[in-house]
């Protein structure tokens, strides 16, 4: 089994929690759309080739004094931020679409490379 | 013994995926379900509002009906742990009633003058339609939620 294969694997499915989990961002923003003082939130799309460095074992910084900060980013799930906008349905419509439009690219490349692993396990046919 | 390996592999993976997505995915559907709730609770009031927007009071001088703001707070579910919006308080609005001269009404003053509620029946509707949209714009939100989880079970077939 090629290694490169289920690394492929875990950048889709960190892909698709990070659109699951703006996905309910942009939900709680719909829902507050009319509450006073809520500000739109959003969270902050994880870098994948970071990712990817990361994932390969090299690109980590190391602190080697106690004043560096660290590099360690905040955890996908409750890293929300507030944006200090109001929020505008029309805006959060459109956030909503090209948020499942890219969850269905990754579904749609996840199965791509289950239909090549069982490929290739099959051997051809 | 290649398909055994196989399906062993994929199959947690799999699990894997679909917890994580269904978890988020169906907290987000959670909010919008609260929303939803909420949104019709408001549609009530204003119903309210408007069906009483004639409702003076019985008696001499007395107090006609007094129209009834509700106010939203968005708190999180300890049950779920999804972010909901609830109702949190229901509350009357303040402003001064209409006054009008009808000497011979029974609720009039010395004056000749009865009280009439303080709705407004434009704004009324203007927020009832405020609340249909927002209302719509959650539905959708739960129908893009349902997409989401039926790509994601897509993955099994």
């Amino acid at each position: 089994m090629d290694l490169g294969t289920i690394k492929a694997f875990n950048m889709l499915e960190q892909k698709m929690m990070f659109h699951a989990n703006r996905q309910e961002v942009i939900s709680r923003n719909i829902a507050n759309a009319d509450t006073p003082g809520y500000r739109r939130r959003d969270i902050n799309e994880p870098e994948f080739k970071k990712m990817l460095g990361n994932n390969l074992g090299s690109l980590k910084m190391k602190l080697t004094d106690g004043n560096h900060m660290t590099t360690e980013t905040s955890p996908i799930n409750d890293g929300t931020h507030d944006t200090g906008k109001k929020v505008r349905l029309d805006v959060e419509a459109y956030e909503m679409m090209t948020n499942s439009g890219a969850y269905a690219q990754a579904t749609s490349t996840y199965k791509k490379l289950l239909t090549m692993i069982k490929d290739s396990v099959k051997g051809g046919n | 013994m290649k398909k055994i390996c196989f399906l062993s592999l994929v199959f947690p993976v799999l699990l894997f995926v679909s917890n994580a997505e269904a978890g988020s995915i169906k907290r987000s559907m959670e909010t919008s379900v609260s929303a939803l709730k909420a949104q019709s609770k408001r549609m009530e009031i204003i119903a309210q509002n408007i069906a009483n927007y004639e409702t003076t009071g019985l008696t001499a001088n007395a107090d006609p009906y007094r129209r009834k703001v509700i106010f939203f707070e968005n708190r999180k579910d300890p049950k779920t742990g999804a972010n909901i919006l609830s109702v949190r308080r229901i509350a009357q609005d303040d402003a001064d009633f209409k006054l009008m001269y009808q000497p011979s009404h029974p609720a009039a003053n010395e004056e000749g003058y009865v009280k009439y509620p303080n709705v407004d029946r434009t704004l009324e509707s203007l927020d009832l339609k405020e609340a249909q949209r927002s209302y719509e714009a959650n539905i959708s939100a739960i129908e893009t939620g349902k997409a989401m989880i039926e790509r994601t079970l897509e993955l099994m077939r």
